[in-house]
């Protein structure tokens, strides 16, 4: 061979595979970025569209074990923390818009609202945190993997403040999930 | 043939204007009110002759937007799903049905006119002779009630919320029903509902398991010939906002968690109950049907915005399709349906609808709507 190829033919050639390879590692990067955003998005949609079902459950359970960890952590954060600050903003936004419009059928009623801004905005920002974090604890017991578990156990340790309704589901959303007791039979129309 | 020829480049040339017409304005665009995928439907609605709706009521069109659904033969064209504003008369040009549009690609039984005002009931037009002048009937009531369920044996299921919310909730979503022209009044009344020292069917596992149980009730727990929604303490671990058994057969059945539920719960869950339940598949599953009501939210997301009456988990609503209000109307699983059997009326009615947000099937689409918007 060494014969034939002069040495810029060697050097063209290495280049030529050199580029390959670097082109083919690049490829499997973006897949495996790809991929990894695919679980994420199944994930970010089981926490927020609450007409997504059982069946994101079981696509979360077939993620191979490589990368059960990464969404692991990702859930982990969404039921000890909660929303995060941009999505809380935005529910802010969307429930203003709520409390204007209630305030201007009331009037035209000549009627006045029962409740105060604050207190509308304190109810629902509670319940979209019930929902938030008893769905990350679903997830988590569904993966069942160490950082699942030791993030399910972190959760147990939260104080339980029995005055802010919703709390004390969150804290049995998370004994289940710890037990890893079967989810329950999900019918009806969310 | 020299007729026949000139007669090839008028039309020819017709095609050509309503298509760089279509461009110019636009035609065709968002169908979905707002963030949606654009679609093919494309209505011409520019005829000033013809067979023209008119409305006999003088504040329809004015203080009530109409809007005029037609499939059939027109202007030469077998058109389905053709969707015309009224300013405040419909014109659509050149239409027949029955034997005189007989083609091949032109079905008889998907002939139909039906024109929507927004706070009527739809109204449909079974015959083309003449012109058409529609007189709309009042929007249909709706009768629901609101059961606040409070408990008597665990204090950790105590309701989070008062009678007063509960009634907000159901002005709330009345004041929506309106707004969205769906054609429906609701009329909504606010109750207290002690279920005794077990809690009955409204204990901690309570879901649409129990929705049979609860429509044996009767007396002041439930009512047949209303909407009945339980406003409990948790849904399934916290999971759930709210709930319709529309699948366990009690459409009329519905649930909402009192600790977490979002402002316009009850009128998302009224949806449901008429009719707004079809499933799509999951994309990471395409060739197996979805459970019924799995509703795969990436998927729909294209089509129905995030302010759709039906997005899963949206705290503000402000749209609702064509599509939708028809499904609510004319859609064998919408619970105004619920003892009328399938196609047993005049015209194929109540239809069984597709599942799919954009395909042509037996109803309009479910995303189908006027590009800029209605009412």
């Amino acid at each position: 061979m060494t014969t034939w190829l002069t040495r810029i033919d060697r050097l063209v050639l290495g280049g030529y595979m050199l580029l390959a390879s670097l082109g083919l590692w690049l490829d499997q990067r973006a897949a495996s970025e790809q991929v990894r955003q695919g679980d994420l998005s199944v994930v970010a949609a089981w926490l927020e569209c609450l007409d997504c079902r059982v069946l994101f459950l079981q696509r979360l359970a077939r993620i191979p074990h490589g990368r059960q960890e990464n969404v692991a952590q990702f859930l982990s954060h969404a039921l000890l923390n909660g929303p995060d600050s941009v999505r809380v903003a935005r529910l802010d936004l969307d429930l203003g818009r709520v409390w204007y419009a209630d305030s201007v059928y009331a009037a035209r009623k000549g009627d006045s609202l029962h409740t105060t801004r604050v207190a509308f905005m304190q109810r629902y920002r509670r319940g979209f945190q019930v929902i938030w974090r008893s769905r990350a604890a679903t997830a988590l017991g569904v993966l069942q993997t160490p950082g699942s578990l030791k993030a399910l156990d972190r959760a147990l340790q939260l104080p339980i403040d029995s005055i802010a309704p919703g709390d004390s589901t969150i804290a049995r959303a998370v004994r289940n999930a710890r037990a890893g007791k079967p989810l329950p039979t999900m019918i009806g129309v969310p | 043939m020299r007729t026949s020829r000139w007669a090839r480049m008028r039309r020819l040339c017709r095609i050509a204007a309503v298509g760089l017409g279509a461009v110019v304005l636009g035609c065709g665009g968002d169908q979905s009110g707002g963030g949606g995928r654009p679609q093919s439907v494309c209505t011409d609605c520019s005829d000033t002759e013809g067979y023209r709706v008119t409305f006999a009521d003088p504040w329809v069109g004015a203080e009530h937007p109409t809007v005029v659904l037609f499939s059939g033969l027109r202007n030469g064209h077998c058109r389905k799903h053709d969707l015309c504003i009224g300013d405040p008369d419909v014109v659509l040009g050149d239409v027949g049905w029955g034997p005189r549009a007989l083609r091949w690609d032109c079905p008889p039984g998907d002939e139909e006119l039906i024109a929507f005002a927004s706070g009527m009931a739809p109204q449909q037009v079974s015959t083309l002779s003449g012109d058409a002048n529609v007189s709309f009937a009042p929007a249909t009531q709706v009768d629901v009630t609101l059961y606040l369920v409070t408990y008597s044996t665990n204090p950790a299921q105590a309701p989070s919320l008062t009678l007063d919310d509960v009634r907000q909730d159901g002005d709330r979503a009345s004041s929506l029903f309106a707004s969205l022209g769906t054609g429906m009044a609701l009329s909504v009344k606010a109750v207290e509902y002690h279920p005794g020292a077990t809690n009955g069917p409204f204990d901690v596992t309570t879901g649409c398991t129990q929705a049979d149980a609860i429509s044996r009730l009767g007396g002041n727990a439930y009512a047949p010939k209303r909407l009945n929604v339980y406003y409990v303490a948790s849904l399934v671990e916290g999971m759930y906002a709210g709930m319709t058994c529309t699948f366990e057969g009690h459409p009329e059945v519905m649930f909402v968690s009192s600790t977490s539920h979002y402002p316009l719960q009850v009128a998302h869950e009224l949806g449901h109950a008429l009719g707004l339940v079809r499933s799509t598949r999951l994309p990471w599953n395409p060739t197996t049907q979805s459970l019924p009501g799995d509703i795969d939210g990436l998927h729909l997301d294209d089509y129905l915005d995030q302010y759709n009456l039906m997005y899963s988990g949206g705290t503000d609503f402000r749209t609702l399709t064509i599509g939708q209000i028809y499904r609510m109307h004319f859609d064998e699983l919408s619970w105004l349906n619920r003892s009328v059997p399938l196609s047993s009326l005049p015209g194929g009615y109540p239809r069984k609808c597709q599942d799919s947000p954009v395909a042509e099937g037996d109803c309009p689409p479910l995303t189908l709507h006027p590009p800029r918007g209605w009412p």
